[in-house]
């Protein structure tokens, strides 16, 4: 009857919801049609994927690694923001450990790559657990300016713990270790191509397992959490588990795309716990759309093509970027994704 | 019949006041029970202590035996019980289907598995269809809970509750809000819930067309305690509960006829004019889905103090927001001094002299008692318009008013009771020199002193040649200080007059304000 109960949307997102209601609703043709051309514009995008190293020069190639990295971290970014509702600033804490801790082991520990990707993964997944278990006590900005303060905890760790992390100079020589596979197969990673191919695996594996997490229960009850904390606690769910289970694997992801980020540069420098790194996957989440699975994807590719077209072009490059993601932002306000299935949803 | 939930001394307060102040209560398995009481009484408290969004300061919560007191909200929903919520409380970007189906994967164990296919399940998915045959809303199980209508998201609302299979179900004024349509829609969805179902109901509701239709036991809360505990047919006849929903018999409170009334301040000083400073006319307004008023007419003159009943939401306080430009009406005219105001931002409003003190008084938790009321003068020029019939208040004026305040000058109001908000709120509104007076519920939650207070502050604040237009629940208390009344029932006007016709009119007295 009074001011609590003002409207939960404004106009302009209850037309998107309808619109996403017409969508579900228009019965299973339209729908089964979409999910038909999903799945051949996945086919194709796999395929382009797997023969661009035979079609494209080693600039293209070293751009789509960036990209599959940069889209792992902003998938796992945005599992916890997109998902769960919750809006970390310190993502590159998983990311940067994920990175050192690959260096590390692929350095002194093992001439093999898989340990070397797998031990870095975990540890930076470990590392979110004990930070996770502090930040999902608390919600909105206050969960953000402690992901803030532990990023940035983990940047000066980055920068002063000489002996391990190498300080500012960074850690070099890290070793693109050859792929030992049990059985006695073992493939060199040395040149470009065979990395890509690595990491092109790597990456639509991962991407399929967390496609799978969001659309399983847990998934949902995840999203309902993001919805309503605590009415989905009156369903009998303990949140703060399960915010802290999705804190670890949306850490995991980071730490992910991190640890492969270590064997292909050969070296990693403390900027990559900066706290802009863990802007870039904010950035392209909201590029591409973050209430869609494959917005941080989309986003990912426009985030670091549009970056290489203009500073090819401009040493102003900051300043153009800056402004083209300004547009786009504004403009585009449920992403890109997210905008045509909007367009979508209207024409039917 | 079992035993299915036993609370023992419970106690709970807020800075000074107890909102739930020793409370023994045993509910056996099955039936349905009410919880009624004014506004304040502490039922929604009493609720949130037992299902676990508050933990009381002393006492104990038993269910089914087993001591629930400090068990976590998802603990004691897996025991069993579960809750509706006041205010609707859904995932409003989730499919109804899966508002429903996130409590059955919790009740089935399945809401960590993080691999199946959710269209895998068919045994979950069967279980969230009849939830929602149940409802009414399995044809809109597709779509988005928002783009609901108010009431089928009260439906919604319940039918969450429902999917966990609570044994206790307590629902939250499950019909607030609604038209007189969803209302019936509503209820007969519940009682055949209950029908069907081996549930126990606890619902706490301020329709008592409702609360007599359904149920078997009502309990009557005042002040944190049960007053009243007993079947419908005894609660309709007591005295005592007549007396709270009336308002209370206050001892030393003046009434018209008394001797004592003509006092100093006394409403004889300044006659009503017969010019009216507001005019208010069929105007619709909504909140979001809901219809809230449905053609409100109402004219108040110069000079005068005029108060809005009925019980609780019946649209007093959106009639006042209306006003105010708070929730602007889509519909009909409101002239202020003979200037259309609807429609108006609420700053210019208030520039143009209309004071508004919301219920929940909105006092500045972090300024000090002097700097709420100087914050007037910071913002709006120190003097009314030239030639403005407008008294000139000042900091010495409004502790004139409530000498309270003057004591209290350093305090931060974060600090001060209910009652010294109250004060200090009034206080605020009047430094902004308004011609008229907006108050929603002065008299709610006061104890009989500060009501005398305010009693008489409301005289003297109307012999300075204010108009006022109130809102409350508390017929004695408005009899007392109005001279007119306008009585809401579900958004409209039912009926206008005089407070001395109205106090004859036992009928509608009876209909419209009485249990």
């Amino acid at each position: 009857m009074r001011k609590r109960r003002t409207p939960v949307f404004n106009s302009g997102s209850r037309q998107a919801l309808h619109n996403r209601a017409h969508l579900g609703v228009v019965g299973g043709l339209n729908e089964n049609r979409l999910k038909v051309y999903k799945g051949f514009g996945l086919i194709f995008l796999i395929a382009v994927l797997m023969v661009l190293p035979q079609v494209a020069s080693r600039f293209y190639v070293y751009i789509t690694l960036q990209i599959l990295m940069l889209s792992l971290f902003a998938l796992g970014f945005n599992f916890l923001f997109g998902y769960v509702g919750l809006l970390s600033f310190g993502h590159a804490a998983f990311y940067a450990t994920g990175a050192y801790a690959t260096g590390l082991i692929l350095k002194n520990a093992s001439t093999s790559l898989i340990p070397g990707v797998l031990g870095g993964t975990l540890i930076a997944t470990l590392l979110a657990l004990i930070i996770g278990f502090f930040c999902v006590r608390h919600t909105d900005v206050y969960f953000s300016m402690l992901t803030l303060a532990f990023g940035m905890m983990i940047y000066s760790l980055a920068w002063k713990w000489r002996e391990v992390t190498g300080g500012d100079d960074g850690l070099i020589g890290i070793p693109r270790a050859p792929l030992e596979i049990p059985g006695g197969l073992r493939v060199s990673m040395r040149a470009m191509p065979n990395y890509y191919y690595f990491v092109l695996a790597i990456s639509v594996l991962a991407i399929f397992l967390l496609y799978t997490i969001v659309k399983s229960p847990f998934g949902l009850v995840l999203q309902g959490i993001r919805e309503n904390p605590g009415r989905v606690e009156f369903a009998g769910i303990p949140i703060k588990r399960y915010r802290l289970l999705a804190f670890v694997i949306s850490g995991f992801f980071a730490g992910l795309a991190g640890a492969l980020l270590a064997p292909l540069e050969n070296t990693v420098a403390p900027a990559v716990a900066d706290w802009t790194k863990s802007s870039e996957p904010i950035l392209a989440s909201l590029l591409g759309g973050v209430y869609t699975f494959a917005g941080p994807i989309v986003g990912s590719a426009l985030f670091i093509l549009l970056k290489e077209s203009i500073v090819r072009r401009t040493e102003y490059w900051l300043l153009v970027y800056g402004i083209i993601l300004l547009a786009i932002l504004i403009g585009l306000r449920g992403g890109i994704v997210g905008a045509v299935f909007q367009r979508k949803g209207k024409k039917k | 019949m079992t035993e299915l939930l036993k609370v023992e001394a419970l106690k709970k307060h807020f800075g000074e006041i107890y909102a739930v102040d020793g409370i023994d209560l045993t509910l056996q398995q099955g039936g349905f029970t009410s919880i009624i009481g004014p506004n304040g009484a502490g039922k929604t408290t009493f609720i949130n202590l037992l299902t676990g969004r508050l933990f009381p300061d002393s006492g104990k919560i038993f269910f089914k035996g087993e001591d629930i007191t400090r068990s976590p909200i998802h603990r004691r929903v897996k025991k069993g019980m579960g809750r509706s919520f006041q205010v609707t409380n859904i995932l409003p970007r989730l499919t109804v289907f899966e508002n429903i189906v996130i409590p059955v994967l919790s009740l089935r164990n399945k809401s960590l598995d993080p691999i199946s296919k959710l269209g895998r399940l068919q045994s979950v998915r069967q279980s969230a269809e009849d939830i929602l045959q149940a409802i009414g809303l399995l044809d809109k199980s597709a779509l988005p809970a928002a783009t609901l209508s108010h009431g089928d998201q009260r439906l919604l609302e319940i039918g969450i509750a429902m999917a966990t299979h609570p044994t206790l179900l307590i629902l939250d004024e499950p019909t607030a809000g609604m038209n007189p349509l969803e209302r019936v829609h509503i209820l007969k969805n519940i009682k055949r819930l209950a029908l069907e179902q081996r549930t126990t109901f606890l619902i706490v509701e301020h329709d008592m067309d409702v609360v007599f239709s359904l149920s078997d036991r009502i309990i009557v809360m005042h002040r944190g305690k049960v007053l009243v505990d007993g079947r419908p047919e005894e609660i309709k006849g007591d005295q005592k509960v007549r007396e709270v929903y009336l308002g209370e018999a206050l001892p030393g409170m003046r009434c018209h006829g008394d001797p004592e009334a003509q006092g100093p301040g006394s409403r004889s000083r300044v006659p009503a004019s017969s010019q009216p400073i507001l005019e208010v006319q069929s105007i619709q307004t909504f909140y979001g889905h809901s219809h809230i008023l449905q053609g409100i007419s109402l004219d108040v003159h110069r000079g005068e103090v005029v108060c809005l009943l009925g019980r609780n939401g019946v649209g007093k306080t959106t009639t006042l927001r209306s006003i105010m430009g708070l929730t602007p009406p889509r519909s009909g005219s409101i002239r202020f001094q003979g200037q259309e105001i609807a429609g108006r931002k609420p700053y210019e409003i208030a520039r143009l002299g209309i004071g508004y003190v919301p219920d929940d008084r909105r006092i500045f938790p972090e300024l000090t008692v002097r700097q709420n009321l100087e914050m007037v003068r910071w913002v709006l020029p120190s003097e009314g318009p030239a030639g403005s019939s407008r008294p000139y208040w000042t900091l010495s004026k409004v502790y004139a008013l409530f000498p309270k305040l003057k004591d209290l000058e350093n305090q931060k109001g974060r600090h001060l009771s209910g009652g010294e908000q109250k004060m200090l709120a009034i206080g605020r509104a009047l430094m902004a020199n308004p011609d008229l007076l907006l108050l929603d519920e002065p008299s709610e939650g006061l104890s009989p002193l500060i009501v005398q207070i305010l009693k008489e502050a409301i005289e003297n604040i109307r012999s300075e040649g204010i108009t006022l237009l109130l809102a409350d629940q508390n017929l004695k208390f408005a009899r007392t200080v109005a001279d007119r009344a306008f009585i809401l029932e579900k958004g409209r006007i039912q009926y206008g007059g005089s407070m001395e016709d109205l106090w004859k009119e036992e009928e509608i007295v009876k209909k419209y304000l009485a249990v």
